[in-house]
C-alpha cells in the first residue's frame, strides 16, 4: 500500500515538473546580434494550458470545501487552515496569477474590444467565485483569496471602525473598480495588477513602491481587519452585491438567537448587525423628509460626478500609451523637450505621420470623455444610493451577520453558546454510539 | 400585522430569487459569449494573444515570440489573405 502511494506521488511530481519545464520552452528567447540583454521577467513564466485548467479545478475544489466548512461544519480553525493552504497555492506557488480580482479587467476589455478574447481559464477564475457567492455567500473571501489570507494572518489586535467611516472608506473601492474598468476598457492599463500591494510578496520581486504599500497594508491590517478587502478590493464590491441575494449564508447561531451579546464584538470586520430599536413617529417623519431630499439629489449627484469624470479626461487619458506618446512627440516637435525618448525614436522609425498620431490621440481622448461620464456617473450613483440606504429604516430582531459585509471567516461561531451546546451534544452522541 | 409582514417577506424572497437567477443567467451568458468569441477569432485567423503587442511602436522591429506571432497574423491581414 505504502509503495503504491510512493509510486503515485512520484508520478505526480514527474508530471508536474515536466509540465513546468515544457511551459518554459514554449517561448524560447530570441537571439539578438546587437548584444541586447534579455530583462528578467517580473510576471510568472508561461505554463502549459493543462496546468491552467488544473488551477481552475483546484479553485473549484477549494471553493466547494470552503462552502462545506463554513456552512455545514462551522469550524473557524478548519477554515483558517484552508485559507493558509490557498495562500500557499494561489499566492506563493502560482504567484498570484491568475486571480479573479485582476480578471475583472480582462472581462472589461473583452466587452469593449471585439478583437480581444479572454482566455477561458481567466473567465473560469472570474465566474466561479461569483457563482459560489450567489449560492453560499462570500466563500471566496473566507478561505480562497490569497490576498485576504495574508491579511488574516497578521491580524493581531482588531479595532472596530465606525460605520460612517467604513462606508466612506468603502467608496474608494467603488472608485477603484470604476477606474479599473475604464482603463481596461480603453486598452490603457490593468491598474489592479499594477497596483496589487501583495504581489511583491508572492513573487518575491517587483516594484519597491508596491512592496512598501504592501507592508503598509499589512501593518494597518494588524489593527484593522483586512483593510484591502474592505476598502479597496474591486472584486469584493461585486461580491458584496451578489451576496445580498445569496441562497444560503452564514448564520451566527445554529439555533434561535438568545441575544446574549457574546458575539457582538467578535467580528473584526464589523459585519455583525445588532437588533434595531423601534423608531418614534417624530423620527419616522423626519427620516421620510430626508429620504425625499436624497432621492431628489440622486440625479444631481450622478450628473455632477459624471461631469467631473468628463472634465478629467486630459488627465485620465494620459494612462493610454498613445496619448502619452503624442504628448511626448508634441513637446519634442515644439522644442519644449530637448531629448528624445526610446518610445518617440521607435515611433519615428515606423515612418508614421505625426498628424495621424495626434488624430489617434484625440480619438482616444474622446473615448475617455464618454468613459469619464459613465465612470463619474457610476460613482455619483453609488454615493447617492449609499446615502439613501443609510437613511432607510431597518428592522432586525436578532444579532445577524450582515449579508454584504460578512466575509464568512467563521470567527463568530466560536462565540455563540448555542454552537458550543450543539457541539457538546453531537460529541456526546458520538461517544455513546 | 403578522400577515402583512409575511407578505412583505414573501415579496422580498421572490425578488431575491428572481435577482439571483437573473444574475446567474447573466454570468452564464458572459461565459458562453467568451467561448463563442474565442472560436470566432480563431476561425477568422486573428491573433487571440495580441493584447500585448497592440499599440506598441516597437512591434515592427521586435523579435519576441508573441510579437512574431502577431506580425504574422497582421501581415496576413494586410495582404488580404485572411
Amino acid at each position: 500500500m505504502i509503495r503504491f502511494v510512493y509510486i503515485i506521488v512520484g508520478m505526480a511530481v514527474l508530471l508536474l515538473s515536466s509540465g513546468i519545464a515544457s511551459g518554459f520552452e514554449r517561448f524560447p528567447p530570441p537571439d539578438f546580434e546587437s548584444g541586447y540583454e534579455q530583462p528578467s521577467p517580473t510576471t510568472p513564466n508561461p505554463r502549459q494550458d493543462i496546468y491552467e485548467y488544473i488551477d481552475a479545478f483546484v479553485l473549484l475544489a477549494v471553493l466547494s470545501l470552503a462552502s462545506y466548512l463554513v456552512l455545514r461544519k462551522r469550524r473557524r480553525r478548519l477554515i483558517f487552515v484552508l485559507s493558509i493552504l490557498s495562500l500557499f497555492y494561489f499566492g506563493f506557488w502560482r504567484e498570484g496569477c491568475v486571480c479573479p480580482i485582476g480578471a475583472i479587467q480582462n472581462v472589461a476589455l473583452s466587452i469593449f474590444d471585439s478583437d480581444y478574447a479572454v482566455p477561458i481559464t481567466v473567465m473560469i477564475f472570474f465566474l466561479l467565485p461569483l457563482v459560489f457567492t450567489l449560492f453560499f455567500g462570500r466563500i471566496f473571501c473566507a478561505a480562497v483569496c490569497p490576498l485576504g489570507a495574508i491579511q488574516d494572518v497578521v491580524l493581531l489586535r482588531p479595532t472596530s471602525v465606525p460605520e460612517w467611516l467604513e462606508s466612506g472608506l468603502r467608496l474608494f473601492a467603488y472608485v477603484y473598480l470604476a477606474a479599473a474598468v475604464l482603463f481596461a476598457a480603453t486598452g490603457s492599463a490593468f491598474i489592479i495588477c499594477r497596483y496589487d500591494p501583495f504581489i511583491s510578496f508572492f513573487r518575491l520581486s517587483g516594484d519597491f513602491n508596491m512592496l512598501i504599500l504592501g507592508v503598509c497594508f499589512l501593518f494597518v491590517g494588524m489593527f484593522i481587519g483586512r483593510p484591502y478587502c474592505r476598502f479597496a478590493c474591486p472584486y469584493g464590491i461585486i461580491m458584496r452585491q451578489l451576496s445580498r441575494i445569496s441562497k444560503w449564508r452564514v448564520a451566527i447561531t445554529p439555533d434561535d438567537c438568545i441575544k446574549c451579546r457574546l458575539c457582538e464584538d467578535s467580528c473584526p470586520f464589523g459585519a455583525i448587525r445588532a437588533p434595531t430599536e423601534d423608531w418614534s413617529p417624530q423620527d419616522y417623519n423626519k427620516n421620510k423628509k430626508l429620504l425625499v431630499v436624497l432621492i431628489l439629489l440622486l440625479p444631481v449627484l450622478v450628473f455632477s460626478c459624471g461631469w467631473i469624470g468628463f472634465a478629467l479626461r486630459p488627465v485620465t487619458s494620459r494612462m493610454h500609451a498613445t496619448v502619452r506618446l503624442a504628448d511626448g512627440i508634441y513637446l519634442e516637435e515644439t522644442g519644449q523637450a530637448q531629448e528624445t525618448t526610446d518610445t518617440s525614436s521607435a515611433f519615428r522609425a515606423t515612418g508614421k505621420e505625426v498628424q495621424d498620431l495626434y488624430a489617434e490621440a484625440l480619438d482616444i481622448q474622446a473615448e475617455f470623455g464618454l468613459g469619464g461620464w459613465i465612470f463619474g456617473g457610476f460613482v455619483g450613483l453609488v454615493i447617492a444610493l449609499k446615502l439613501i440606504v443609510l437613511s432607510l429604516r431597518r428592522q432586525r430582531t436578532d444579532y445577524e451577520a450582515g449579508r454584504a459585509g460578512c466575509l464568512a471567516c467563521g470567527r463568530c461561531f466560536e462565540y455563540c453558546p448555542k454552537e458550543h451546546t450543539k457541539r457538546k451534544l453531537a460529541k456526546e452522541t458520538i461517544d455513546k454510539s | 400585522m403578522n400577515r402583512r409582514s409575511g407578505q412583505v417577506q414573501s415579496r422580498r424572497q421572490l425578488l431575491t430569487v428572481t435577482l439571483r437567477y437573473a444574475a446567474l443567467g447573466l454570468l452564464g451568458t458572459a461565459g458562453a459569449s467568451v467561448i463563442a468569441r474565442r472560436r470566432r477569432l480563431v476561425r477568422e485567423g486573428k491573433c487571440i494573444n495580441d493584447g500585448v503587442c497592440r499599440g506598441c511602436y516597437v512591434l515592427g522591429t521586435c523579435g519576441l515570440p508573441q510579437a512574431l506571432s502577431a506580425k504574422e497574423v497582421l501581415t496576413g491581414l494586410d495582404d488580404g489573405r485572411k
